[in-house]
């Protein structure tokens, strides 16, 4: 469910489901690739790389937890209204309105009748 | 600051809430999947279902006990420390896995609560990191100006006709 649209400013809309979504997959992707290097890593040296080779266990601990942070975050970021802060701040910001409208889109002001 | 979030004693229940239901959302899909997949021919659809319905709320209590104790424990840190900064998380998710490890021994503990700790640290970075990456493609710039034209096409008609 998007953001009710009276609770932004100046009639901008909350991001929808899908952008949600996306977002915290993309989020939890990206926290779960630098996790599963950490653990990953930390696993290789106390235990030894396996029958694998060091580089694919390690390839396999990060698209592991990526896989699995994306998808649970991702979910955990679609079913909230007042989603996580963060997602919702990123998201205003980057489908932000310019400050500064050019002249052809500003919105009539009643002064500019009175003029005339 | 952040305003959108409840005070300090209900963001505990409401985490907590959110918690379990992403676990349950999350683990139908997960063990749906799995049950399908383990179970023979011909039974996959009611095994998958018998999966889901004895797994998933599982899992949503187990997420929501991890978001419920690492909010108490949010809460509590900023209460003591009296600010807002990324160490708040970083403290609680120490508190939580420590605490979640109690019945493993000092030494599960310690491991607990090293991991968890990191686990808050990397999503700490990664939502800032998040938030610089996506204030940085909105540069404030003007835009060109319009080319010199007449008057702006709002009220134009309106002024003739007065």
């Amino acid at each position: 469910m998007p953001v009710p649209v009276g609770s932004m400013p100046g009639g901008q809309h909350g991001p929808s489901t899908l952008d949600k979504l996306k977002m915290g997959g993309m989020m939890g992707g990206s926290v779960g690739l630098i996790i599963g290097f950490i653990f990953g890593f930390t696993n290789i040296i106390r235990y030894g790389p396996g029958p694998n080779g060091m580089l694919r266990t390690l390839g396999q601990y990060m698209l592991g937890s990526a896989a699995t942070f994306g998808f649970f975050m991702a979910i955990g970021t679609t079913i909230r209204t007042e989603s996580s802060l963060i997602a919702t701040e990123a998201f205003a910001k980057a489908y932000r309105r310019p400050m500064i409208l050019p002249r052809q889109y500003q919105y009539p002001r009643a002064s500019r009748e009175e003029k005339n | 600051m952040d305003h959108t979030r409840d005070p300090c004693p209900w963001v505990i229940l409401n985490d907590f809430g959110g918690a379990f239901a992403m676990g349950a959302v999350g683990g139908a899909v997960w063990h749906g999947i799995k049950g399908f997949r383990n179970s023979p021919y011909g039974e996959r659809r009611i095994g998958a279902l018998t999966a889901i319905k004895a797994r998933a709320p599982v899992l949503g209590g187990n997420f929501g006990v991890w978001g419920g104790l690492f909010n108490a424990y949010d809460c509590a840190v900023k209460g003591v420390r009296k600010k807002e900064d990324p160490w708040n998380a970083i403290i609680a998710g120490g508190f939580t896995g420590g605490s979640l490890a109690v019945r493993g021994g000092m030494r599960s503990m310690r491991n607990g609560a090293i991991s968890c700790a990191v686990l808050l640290a990397v999503i700490e970075g990664v939502s800032i990191g998040f938030n610089r990456m996506m204030a940085g493609n909105t540069k404030l710039e003007a835009p060109p100006m319009p080319a010199q034209t007449s008057e702006p096409q709002v009220g134009g008609g309106l002024a003739i006709a007065a």
